[in-house]
């Protein structure tokens, strides 16, 4: 079920979360967990068996993180075991059918179809997991003695399919004992009202008009088209994802968690390097904490470090995809992070003009390589992007750019707005609650009048 | 072990057994095909979804022997002079894509024949005018309709009775003018493997009751599908990227089959 749709927001959210008001503190844990398996079971109807490996993924960190803490003779191996079992997983729903394809392209031994159905979320609690592993191996959080709190902790609706990626420690508290304040519930509405309008008003509009633009073929549009379309997808992408976390967010405070922020303006950058802080901070966290500093982190070698970046970043890439074209986005975040690191980063810091403008041009780009899947679209796309050879600048359609300019120009000009830090200085400044309530009540009156309309879209974030 | 725990697991293991009986329950049922009340609405095709129509269940006809009479010899294609395409977004497509200059376009996304005869549109070198108004002040040689995609939802029998006024209305306004009944495009196969509404089944029914319209001497009856299809009948998968549009490049060809299909005829 996405957040964004009507059977979520007037069916499930107010059954759900009137039970878990009503139930008694000591048993609101229950109540939520039965609530999030319930919500699983729905998103997983055609599958499942995805829902069995939820709980087996769950019923396997619970056991593993018990063993690690208690025995020191194991602890290793079962933490080992433990990373492997959500390895495997991850591995065989996501990656198998194209690891599969692209054998039998070269063999016809494997010239089998595989179609393997991503289980929903699984990108997000198989790391969820192997942080927690790795947490209580390093002694930094205590294993977790009740059942029913870890289950809680990886499966709580909120986060379990679109994260953010909430590590063990962060919640911990709040499992065991939380106080849920009429204050926390009415701001914990107000963060989901918003992120639901910045998904269904500012983000599915915005993707149209890069489904626009696939529509047509890119070999077709006009070199403003092609950018209006990729500017398009970089704020859908923004919003989106935003939009989903902060719904995630508010509805964690409802409950009485305070889950991690997972974008922080991250459009206002200067560089890559200060973009992928701010942008899916959780992910980001995630590869930092279980990954590069692992691998040893910047205290190596240079030589070292280039290496542990390039690790992390491929495999970034491909978290966020099974495809060549992830491996090849990661890879050419890799190879700007570096030049920035060694070269250019502290020059753009001091020149934040020249910073904006070269963040510009490459948040678009590299969102260009991370949307189009195949390799010869992902060509004919730059070849509109920079037309300095062949076909030229505009299209058969001469006024291509204008008409959608005209369809599309609110939108834009307010994701622009959106992406600084403006309007939510400006939102923060109003102290009066009638009108906050007023605006929230539209957002939310426009969003569901937008939903019933069909205008909702599959969020984009779903493949992981 | 804490009871919070043994509570737990009896939670987990009631709910992974119901799920699984669920599971081996529903891959013993026949696979139902609900219709659904509303039509999905696509991005380009309507503006405004209208009111929900009861779905039609079409049934499986042999298309019907038009009365066009077969060509014996391929003549030379038409000009595109006073002509005038009456559609939605797929002409839009037409009239945006094809590099067609001379004609005139009345057509816009989500148009269907209900407000066909309502709608006021912007016409190029003519201004916003009615269909009715459009006809009255230009002179055509040759009317090309594509409409139904976005209706097809409806009793068919209803649609083809207004597109029979429509025709009359064109043929009282235009008496020299030949026109063509474009058979609807069809949308991809996984498109309309999943769609209860706008499917090939539904849209070939539509087209086989539209082409009956078709008297063989004003009106005629073309169907582009013979070169945008696949085997199995749908629009073929590398031709669109939404299932329901062809890729802009494809227009030139679209316009250059019409103008070369139409010569049979007149």
């Amino acid at each position: 079920m996405v957040f964004s749709s009507i059977n979520f927001l007037l069916i499930f959210f107010p059954i759900f979360f009137t039970c878990y008001y009503l139930t008694p503190n000591k048993y609101k844990n229950y109540t939520l967990l039965l609530g999030s398996l319930a919500f699983y079971f729905i998103g997983t109807l055609n599958a499942p068996y995805h829902f069995v490996l939820l709980i087996a993924c769950m019923l396997v960190d619970f056991f593993a993180g018990l063993g690690i803490s208690r025995s020191e003779k194991h602890k290793k191996l079962l933490l080992v075991l433990g990373i492997i079992f959500h390895l495997i997983c991850l591995c065989t729903f996501k990656y198998a059918s194209f690891i599969i394809g692209e054998l039998g392209k070269l063999s016809d031994s494997f010239n089998i179809t595989v179609n393997i159905i991503l289980p929903i979320g699984i990108s997000f609690y198989t790391f969820q997991g192997i942080s927690y592993l790795v947490d209580v191996y390093r002694g930094d959080v205590e294993a977790e003695e009740s059942l029913l709190c870890y289950c809680v902790y990886i499966s709580m609706f909120e986060q379990l399919i679109a994260g953010p990626i909430v590590t063990y420690g962060q919640v911990q508290c709040d499992l065991h004992k939380r106080n849920i304040w009429l204050q926390d519930i009415l701001k914990g509405i107000g963060i989901f009202v918003f992120g639901l309008g910045l998904k269904v008003l500012l983000a599915n509009p915005l993707g149209k008009l890069w489904s626009q633009t696939l529509a047509i073929g890119f070999e077709s549009v006009s070199t403003p088209l092609a950018w209006m379309g990729v500017v398009a997808y970089s704020f859908q992408l923004y919003f989106d994802f935003f939009g989903y976390s902060l719904m995630a967010i508010g509805m964690g405070k409802m409950l009485g968690f305070e889950l991690p922020i997972n974008f922080n303006h991250p459009y206002t950058s200067l560089t890559m390097t200060e973009f992928w802080r701010r942008w899916h901070i959780t992910l980001g966290s995630w590869f930092r904490e279980y990954v590069y500093i692992p691998l040893g982190g910047s205290r190596r070698s240079v030589p070292r470090i280039i290496l542990n970046l390039l690790i992390v970043w491929l495999l970034t890439g491909i978290w966020h995809g099974a495809g060549y074209n992830f491996m090849l986005w990661g890879f050419m975040l890799f190879c700007i992070l570096v030049i920035e690191k060694f070269f250019i980063g502290k020059y753009l810091n001091a020149h934040p003009f020249i910073g904006h403008i070269y963040m510009i041009l490459l948040i678009p780009l590299s969102w260009a390589v991370f949307a189009v899947t195949d390799f010869s679209q992902l060509g004919v796309l730059f070849t509109r992007l920079f037309p300095f050879f062949g076909q030229g600048v505009w299209s058969v359609f001469r006024y291509d750019y204008l008409k959608y300019l005209g369809q599309y120009y609110p939108f834009l000009i307010i994701a622009v707005l959106f992406s600084t830090k403006l309007p939510y200085k400006l939102l923060k400044k109003i102290k009066s609650k009638i009108v906050i309530a007023v605006l929230l009540s539209a957002i939310l009156a426009g969003s569901i009048y937008c939903m019933y309309r069909g205008l909702d879209d599959p969020f984009l974030y779903f493949r992981f | 072990m804490k009871k919070s725990n043994i509570i737990t697991f009896a939670i987990l293991f009631v709910v992974t057994a119901a799920v699984l009986i669920f599971a081996s329950c529903s891959h013993n049922d026949e696979p139902e095909v609900t219709p659904t009340p509303e039509p999905t609405t696509t991005p380009m095709q309507t503006a405004e979804p209208t009111v929900a129509p009861q779905p039609t269940n079409p049934v499986a006809t042999k298309p019907v022997e038009t009365k066009t009479p077969k060509p014996s010899k391929a003549p030379a294609p038409v000009s595109m002079n006073d002509t005038l395409f009456i559609g939605d977004s797929r002409t839009v497509g037409i009239r945006e894509y094809s590099g067609l200059k001379d004609a005139d376009f009345f057509c816009s996304v989500g148009l269907n024949i209900f407000d066909a005869t309502n709608e006021t549109l912007s016409v190029e070198n003519v201004g916003d005018v009615t269909l009715s108004s459009l006809l009255s002040q230009k002179k055509y040689t040759k009317i090309y309709i594509m409409l139904g995609i976005n209706e097809v939802g409806y009793p068919h029998s209803s649609i083809v009775d207004k597109y029979s006024k429509v025709l009359d209305m064109i043929k009282a306004k235009q008496p020299d003018a030949n026109i063509f009944i474009e058979a609807n495009l069809h949308v991809s196969k996984s498109r309309s493997d999943s769609d209860s509404v706008v499917n090939n089944a539904a849209i070939n029914d539509l087209n086989t009751k539209l082409s009956a319209l078709a008297d063989g001497s004003r009106v005629f009856y073309i169907d582009a599908n013979s070169i945008f299809d696949d085997e199995s009948g749908s629009l073929s998968s590398e031709k669109t990227s939404d299932g329901t549009h062809l890729y802009a490049k494809y227009y030139p060809t679209w316009v250059e089959w019409i103008s070369q299909e139409s010569a049979k005829y007149i």
